[in-house]
């Protein structure tokens, strides 16, 4: 009986495991494939040799990247901006889920900020007034224009409020009893104690923000300070063929189309995304905190 | 709960209402801000007045400005274009050559990429935040858009009406490329009679063409074709001998996903029955009648239709896009292809890349209705140039416009294009360098460097912008008649005289019957509806041709449903309008 | 109790910074919503310019095809909900599950990589994949099954939408899962473990009701997308034999042009989305208010 069910669960690994390899395999393809399309031949890259492997190896998409200051410059911005917001946004949104995290007897206010809040996230005022704004407070063309409105993410503050509201009342209590305040219980017990979560809205902002190209498509003018993702938003642009009007158009597209520069751009540009999450794993480790801390 | 609500509720009331508040207040703000503008530019309409009543400057559409006049404006720009040392958008060779000759700067308020809608976006925010610069292009994915901002800029008084500058400032060959296509292009961008903005207009020579993998045809010797039963015939050939290999040869490669005449498209048939799918156009009567529904389409689509069943157009053709039909093409599968005149120089040279002894010859079919190579042709007018309201010189653009349009085509701007900038090409380094041609400027261009090459025109007496051209082609037919050579060894050479001598050339040889559309406008109708009428008439299109079901039942129904979605009352639209 | 003013106040102080970055860069623009109802002349600005009543939702309400994009756009949606809600749970368990730590870090590295992959790319793998002559038919091929053209037929055109939508984006889904299961107190394992509890029992008992919560949370959170069944994914695959199947509000606007000559028909679109979703979301909390007494946010 009990070798049966560990047979039957050895089995059942078995399965999981295969299962899980073909899953990730096929996760991968795109990225496989990508990968060999940059370092194949324009020619054999354009009419659809490339599938796994790459046809006419060679390292030309690279050199090329290599001499794209433009790239650098933008991907240099991004990693700054990405930086930058989630550094404030981590303590912004840690003090907002706080109290946040109170019962509405602790905290009159609690619910309308709370409403107000997804409220905010599930309507916009579109584009225009936003512009508006924008210009207003001086904000065009500076880089905090990229960071300022992400700082403050909603799904990620209820998140962790919801996180909060899972730590149990008696470490508060006692910490209460200790004289400590609701600014010391946010950063010296709430704050270690949900590393795990932390760790995870702050991986979802880095992707957020990393991946946003509509800021710097707007409010930035000077091709110099765009960040990456709104530079990124040109070159993979799908180029309309039914646009062509003239001659001079046609050599032009011929020009611009090096699928294999796009595959090497595309790739440079997840690149530090794909390595964020593996570094971002060691929080997830289970258990740890609240084991230590309860008595 | 509902207390919690109520209080909720009032206080995004609240909080609503007074950001509001603020909204209005700025807007007000703004708007006396536009309104203050809106006076002072009275004042300087009357001043604009003065300096042209000034004798020094009347009416000259080459006139230098007195001093130098700095115009602020926005441009697209090219992906990651190289400029020569020291250069830049701003400062740059032909900035200079204009500044010399009008006295006139352009300082960009900003720049964005032309690919992609980055410009489009950012020009609509600076419409929606009225902060428009003096002189901008106006861009769009269709005539009616670029209409529909215009007509938005004009009901906000933001821009000029331009028709006494356009009288008084437009170059005579201006004047005469716009009067070829019977100033088309210049009634689009009217709003109750005036003009608004000084529109492009391309030249009409996007005929379709069949290309034919020539060293195919000759392998299986093959007669050249004349008619469209030959194309048939070497269609055929192609699929039963396979001359790519391992049957993966695509006799006929052709997409019709979302339009019936887009690139890589079946247009050359449907020409062969003077059948215009997307063209509202004149009948005989004179009454405007839409293309898609007339009988001769229903005989091009059996055409087409039989093609499918005997395999010689792939069974998935519907579900491939023009990026896919790129694959095909470079990858050397395809025997034949319609394509405009320009077809070599993208994508049939990749062809070249993949398989080096490759050819690719363009054949113009003359009709078998009327013996005419038809075209149904929409107007080419697709984007337009105009002037802020109270912009003090709002016959600058005409005059720069004037100016480039005059010099475009001499020895020293095209050898600096060429030459100097040679990894940034020419509309990346000239602001507004829109171009105006008569319809008929590159036929006619075609016929001149064909006529030299035969040796009818003496070449000496080519205008310079011929010249690359006939280079390029008198030494590929000298080195044919040597020897035959692959199309690969000079590419530059090949593609010139595929696409100028073969493909312009015998297009000139031919009589040609244009066919305009009558309506490029968009009725009330039309914006509700001709979305859907224009899928319903792809749905049909394509299960007629994928023999899903009868090919006269299958149309006349759909002839049925489009009038009654709404086509017939679009057409009413159109012919009030027409009957102004 | 003497604090408990004071503690008001600082909790309204901790707000403060966040509460004003909201105010200013997202409810402030938001009377911008009102040019949904308007016709919008710059000049004149968001309040100066004319009221036109329901006329921006005509351009989406008075086509032949309203009927078919609305209902396509909450099916798809509403498909991928359902789906990219279930299934990241049920991945996140599996890996739970596993005990082989590294191989367990590795996939979940690798499955959520498709996620920062674009559509344009990934559309042109999936139109290879399924194309008539591709793998998929070449292996049906294999077991005697006659080509079947996928991407051009309703019924697997909606399957490969949404599974494909699925298959990129549940690995980074399952992320807020592990991350909530972290949050289980081990001590609950150890004492199941003292009862003899199974596996499965550990699961029902222990595992599912520690991250209940989040569970409720992201169902709820999900319904904003109850509108929004993914252009640039529908966008980049789709063709006119399957628009039945798939032509959604975001690709028909698109194709119409619509926004392009009307920016407030976009504004009016958004509003729409919104509202419903917003309805949505009320009415489930609501509900776990009222029948579990529990407060989802």
């Amino acid at each position: 009986m009990v070798r049966n069910q560990t047979f039957g669960t050895k089995a059942a690994e078995a399965l999981l495991i295969a299962a899980l390899a073909l899953i990730s395999f096929s996760s991968l393809f795109p990225i496989i494939h990508n990968l060999a399309i940059s370092f194949s031949s324009p020619a054999k890259a354009m009419a659809g040799f490339v599938t796994v492997f790459p046809k006419e190896f060679n390292l030309e998409s690279y050199k090329k990247l290599f001499e794209d200051s433009v790239f650098f410059q933008s991907f240099w911005i991004s990693v700054k901006r990405v930086g930058i917001t989630c550094f404030i946004s981590f303590f912004i949104s840690l003090l907002m889920a706080y109290p946040l995290s109170r019962s509405r007897r602790e905290f009159k206010l609690r619910d309308v900020y709370m409403w107000l809040l997804i409220f905010s996230m599930m309507f916009n005022g579109g584009l225009i007034p936003f512009y508006l704004i924008i210009r207003q407070m001086g904000l065009m063309n500076s880089f905090w224009v990229l960071v300022l409105p992400m700082l403050v993410n909603v799904f990620n503050v209820i998140l962790i409020v919801n996180y909060f509201r899972s730590i149990p009342k008696e470490l508060d209590e006692s910490a209460a009893m200790d004289g400590a305040g609701p600014w010391y219980k946010a950063f010296r017990i709430y704050m270690p104690l949900s590393m795990p979560v932390l760790a995870t809205t702050t991986l979802f902002l880095i992707v957020t923000v990393w991946n946003e190209f509509m800021l710097g498509m707007m409010f930035i003018n000077h091709e110099d300070s765009i960040p990456l993702q709104t530079y990124m938003q040109q070159i993979v642009v799908r180029i309309d063929p039914t646009l062509i009007k003239s001659i001079e158009d046609v050599k032009r597209l011929a020009s611009v189309s090096d699928k294999t520069l796009g595959a090497a751009k595309i790739f440079a540009s997840m690149l530090p995304i794909m390595l964020v999450y593996p570094f971002l794993q060691r929080f997830f480790i289970s258990g740890i905190m609240l084991g230590s801390v309860k008595e | 709960m509902i207390k919690k609500f109520a209080s909720l509720i009032f206080v995004v009331l609240m909080v609503f209402v007074s950001a509001c508040g603020n909204g209005g207040n700025n807007n007000n703000t703004a708007t006396n801000a536009a309104e203050g503008n809106k006076a002072s530019n009275t004042a300087e309409g009357t001043n604009t007045t003065e300096p042209a009543a000034e004798p020094e400057v009347a009416a000259d559409p080459f006139g230098k400005y007195p001093e130098l006049i700095e115009f602020t404006t926005i441009r697209p720009t090219m992906n990651n274009p190289k400029f020569p040392e020291g250069e830049s958008y701003e400062e740059n060779v032909f900035n200079k050559f204009m500044e010399e000759k009008l006295n006139v700067k352009p300082k960009f308020v900003w720049m964005a990429p032309q690919d992609g809608d980055a410009y489009k976006k950012k020009l609509d925010l600076s419409i929606g935040g009225n902060d428009i610069p003096d002189v901008f292009t106006i861009v769009g994915k269709s005539i009616q858009e670029v209409q529909a901002t215009v007509k938005r800029l004009v009901e906000a008084d933001m821009i000029e009406d331009l028709t006494t500058v356009y009288e008084q400032y437009a170059s005579p060959a201006i004047k005469e490329a716009y009067a070829s296509a019977d100033n088309r292009g210049l009634d689009l961008y009217k709003v109750d009679g005036k003009l608004y903005g000084i529109p492009s207009q391309g030249s009409l020579e996007n005929f379709n063409f069949v290309w034919i993998r020539d060293d195919w045809r000759k392998k299986l010797n093959l007669a050249e074709p004349k008619t469209l039963e030959d194309v048939e015939a070497i269609a055929k050939a192609f699929k039963q001998n396979d001359p790519a290999g391992n049957g993966t040869t695509i006799p006929v490669a052709m997409q019709m996903q979302t339009e019936t005449d887009g690139l890589f498209g079946p247009g050359f048939i449907f020409d062969q029955f003077e059948a215009f799918p997307r063209l509202f156009y004149k009948d005989a009567s004179g009454q405007v009648v839409y293309g898609g529904i007339q009988p001769q389409i229903k005989d091009s689509l059996k055409v087409i239709a039989n093609l499918y069943k005997e395999g010689l157009i792939e069974k998935d053709f519907a579900l491939k896009d023009t990026g896919q039909l790129q694959e095909i093409l470079a990858s050397g599968r395809a025997g034949i292809v319609g394509q405009a005149w320009w077809g070599v120089w993208y994508p049939l040279f990749m062809t070249l890349q993949n398989v080096p002894d490759a050819d690719w010859k363009p054949y113009a079919i003359p009709a078998k209705t009327n013996g005419k190579l038809n075209m149904g042709a929409m107007n080419t007018s697709g984007s337009v140039m105009v002037v802020k309201k109270g912009f003090k010189y709002p016959e600058l653009p005409m005059k720069w416009l004037n100016v480039i349009n005059e010099n475009d085509g001499t020895e020293w701007w095209i050898k600096t294009t060429q030459e100097k900038y040679k990894d940034a090409n020419e509309k990346a380094t000239v602001w507004g360098g829109m171009s105006i041609m008569s319809t008929d400027a590159i036929v006619n261009q075609a016929a001149e460097i064909v006529a030299a090459v035969n040796g009818e025109k003496d070449p000496a007496s080519l205008p310079f912008k011929n010249n690359d051209a006939y280079q390029n082609i008198k030494k590929f037919i000298d080195e044919l008649q040597s020897q035959p050579q692959a199309a690969s060894k000079n590419v530059l050479q090949w593609q010139n005289t595929r696409s100028w001598y073969d493909a312009m050339g015998s297009a000139a040889k031919l009589e040609t019957n244009i066919v305009y559309s009558a309506y490029d406008g968009q009725t009330p109708t039309m914006e509700k509806k001709l979305t859907a009428l224009n899928e319903l008439q792809m749905k049909a299109y394509h299960r007629i041709i994928m023999g899903k079901a009868d090919a006269d039942a299958e149309f006349d129904q759909f002839v049925a449903d489009w009038k009654a979605q709404g086509g017939d009352d679009i057409l009413k639209e159109i012919n009030e309008e027409a009957s102004k | 109790m003497r604090s408990k003013w004071s503690e008001q106040i600082h909790f309204n102080l901790m707000l403060l910074p966040g509460m004003i970055l909201v105010l200013l860069f997202t409810i402030w623009p938001m009377g911008g919503i009102v040019l949904a109802f308007k016709h919008f002349i710059p000049t004149k600005g968001i309040w100066g310019s004319p009221w036109t009543g329901w006329e921006n939702y005509s351009y989406l309400f008075d086509t032949p095809v309203a009927l078919r994009v609305f209902k396509n756009t909450v099916v798809i949606a509403l498909m991928k909900i359902g789906f990219g809600f279930l299934i990241p749970i049920v991945f996140a368990l599996m890996l739970n599950e596993l005990r082989i730590q590294w191989f367990k870090r590795t996939v979940q590295t690798i499955v959520y990589l498709p996620h920062f992959l674009s559509w344009v790319l990934l559309a042109g793998i999936l139109r290879d994949f399924f194309a008539v002559d591709g793998i998929v038919n070449q292996m049906l091929g294999m077991f005697g099954i006659n080509e079947i053209m996928f991407l051009g037929e309703n019924f697997w055109f909606r399957s490969i939408i949404v599974g494909s939508d699925i298959w990129k984006e549940f690995g980074f889904g399952t992320i807020i899962y592990l991350a909530a299961l972290t949050g289980i107190n081990p001590s609950l394992y150890e004492a199941a473990d003292i009862d003899g509890a199974t596996r499965m029992q550990k699961l029902r008992y222990v595992t599912l009701p520690g991250i209940a919560t989040t569970i409720v949370l992201v169902g709820t959170l999900s319904l904003q997308n109850v509108l929004n069944a993914g252009f640039d994914q529908i966008f980049n695959l789709y063709n006119t034999l399957v628009y039945d199947s798939s032509d959604i509000i975001d690709t028909y606007v698109y194709r119409a042009g619509i926004e392009e000559g009307h920016y407030e028909v976009g504004t009016a679109i958004g509003l729409l989305k919104s509202g419903v979703s917003f309805i949505l979301i009320i009415i489930s909390y609501g509900l776990a208010s009222r029948f579990a007494n529990y407060r989802i946010f």
